[in-house]
């Protein structure tokens, strides 16, 4: 997914008449990337999630602060949103943003979320119809739920060019040993779990496993959805900070986080602007080595 | 481990308390000047809860058979756009208003006269107590919650107006109020909102008058 140059200058400009961006610059600034191991394609290290944040149903207010946190996020480089049927408007809310900013350099991730087989196709397309895109980068299915029945629809729908990615999701360490088997069983080319300092089930076996079979890794609640960043609040930056260029304890988070090799997305869900930026700046410069990463994960513990 | 002892309240929240809370923000935009209606209907409300005069009981419940009806008409499509899980409270809502037009009918075989004073400030607190929680909770007053236009007033009304009236009927229009009063604490309990147990303490109060009105027979 690239644009051109020109499409790029016509959207800064149509942001800037539309008042939305300020001082903001073009789409195209370069974040750091990974490499999404299926396809040899670079992605941007760190994503926009939508959980809780972007639902805020018909709120012309507040959705107009979520399409400048998604313009803020693609200025800053950003682009795999994720969000999921099960996220109440946060789907439609997607799909504003993206009418108010388009174009703009999408990776779109989104899930199925349906105990019925049947219902998925048409809830694929409802969702596709929300965010108003031709068509998903991403399919999950979300927490597993029937994905017995799911997985055939979505790989069918990759083998005739209707998505690109398929893969699954869990979060909070729940079912990880089914989730294992999936992986084992079907051909993904991502899976989305939590993981963050203190939630580090899964580099047990899930990390190891996605790395051994070439699936790349998204990374859901980095921040324990908002709690761990709270307990941080106050709580002066380490020296060993500055070591990796971390001006926040998001960035070293997520810096902790990205410094897996497995690990090809984090996701982090925010409504502020700087936090956005933040986040996907917390992508570049130095990274954490093993020692530094369990210094940092001890700190978290102790605190 | 089950999978059900790894989820939280928290889990089950899919929004934050400040869109939560715009909702009624929004709500008393689009109805503005409603509500002073509203509040003076309120007032009259807790009037007849006080005096029971039978017309006025018979105008209370059809008061707030409307309010309901506002709110199933209005409040809920808004609040199901964020919850999906409200499209379920439409169907008690409306049973909720056709026991409030029922007891409205049979309302003019209730006892007349003073019957405590639980009832009528428990209305009074709904009316005009409820919505300065905004300001409590460090909200505007232009996210004030109404009799009408917000559910957790008109819920609490309701249980105040009907302990006030007594009877069958006025029991079985609580059922309903009191279900929401429940929820609406889990809600705000879950928003880690610290005002949560108002409608927990509304639904107690009222349950424990009437329980002791029901031993004084």
């Amino acid at each position: 997914m690239t644009l051109s140059r020109r499409a790029l200058l016509a959207a800064g400009a149509g942001l800037a008449a539309a008042g939305l961006t300020g001082a903001m610059p073009a789409y195209g600034a370069t974040a750091a990337t990974r490499t999404i191991p299926s396809t040899g394609e670079t992605v941007p290290a760190v994503g926009l999630g939508t959980w809780i944040t972007f639902n805020v149903g018909d709120d012309a207010v507040l959705r107009d602060e979520c399409a400048a946190v998604m313009a803020a996020f693609f200025a800053a480089g950003g682009r795999m949103i994720d969000s999921s049927p099960m996220y109440g408007s946060a789907q439609a809310v997607v799909g504003h943003g993206l009418q108010k900013l388009e174009p703009v350099p999408v990776f779109s991730a989104d899930k199925v979320w349906t105990s019925s087989g049947e219902d998925g196709p048409t809830q694929v397309e409802r969702s596709r119809a929300l965010w108003t895109v031709p068509r998903f980068d991403l399919l999950q299915v979300h927490n597993l739920l029937a994905y017995e029945e799911h997985l055939p629809m979505l790989l069918d729908m990759k083998a005739a060019g209707q998505v690109r990615y398929v893969g699954i999701t869990t979060s909070e360490g729940r079912r990880h040993q089914l989730f294992e088997e999936v992986m084992r069983r079907f051909p993904l080319d991502f899976i989305q779990v939590t993981y963050n300092p203190l939630d580090r089930e899964v580099e047990d076996r899930i990390l190891p496993l996605a790395a051994d079979r070439g699936i790349g890794v998204i990374v859901n609640r980095p921040f324990q959805q908002g709690v761990l960043t709270r307990r941080l609040e106050g709580e002066p930056l380490p020296p060993w900070a500055g070591e990796i260029g971390a001006a926040t304890w998001a960035q070293a988070i997520l810096k902790f986080i990205l410094a897996h090799p497995a690990v090809t997305v984090a996701i982090p869900a925010t409504t502020r602007i700087d936090h956005v930026r933040d986040n996907v700046a917390a992508a570049s410069g130095t990274m954490p080595d093993g020692t530094l990463r369990e210094r940092i994960a001890a700190h978290l513990r102790d605190l | 481990m089950a999978e059900w002892s790894t989820y939280s309240l928290e889990d089950f929240i899919l929004f934050s308390a400040r869109v939560y809370f715009r909702l009624f923000e929004v709500q008393n935009a689009a109805f503005w000047p409603l509500h002073i209606a509203l509040l003076a209907f309120g007032g009259a409300l807790t009037w007849v809860a006080l005096r029971r005069p039978g017309i006025g009981i018979v105008a209370g419940f059809v008061g707030l058979a409307l309010c309901w009806a506002l709110l199933g008409s209005t409040f809920l499509p808004r609040y199901a756009a964020i919850n999906w899980a409200a499209e379920y409270l439409v169907p008690l809502v409306w049973l909720e208003v056709a026991a409030l037009a029922a007891a409205a009918i049979l309302a003019m075989s209730f006892n007349r006269g003073f019957a405590g004073w639980t009832g009528p400030a428990v209305v009074a607190y709904a009316a005009f107590g409820h919505p300065l929680t905004a300001l409590v909770s460090g909200r505007s007053l232009q996210a004030a919650e109404v009799i009408g236009l917000a559910p957790d007033p008109t819920a609490i009304a309701t249980l105040g107006f009907c302990l006030a009236i007594g009877g069958r009927i006025a029991a079985v229009a609580c059922v309903v109020p009191a279900l929401w009063c429940l929820a609406s604490a889990a809600t705000l309990y879950g928003l880690g909102v610290s005002a949560w147990w108002i409608p927990v303490a509304c639904l107690v109060v009222t349950a424990v008058a009437s329980t002791k009105a029901m031993l004084a027979r």
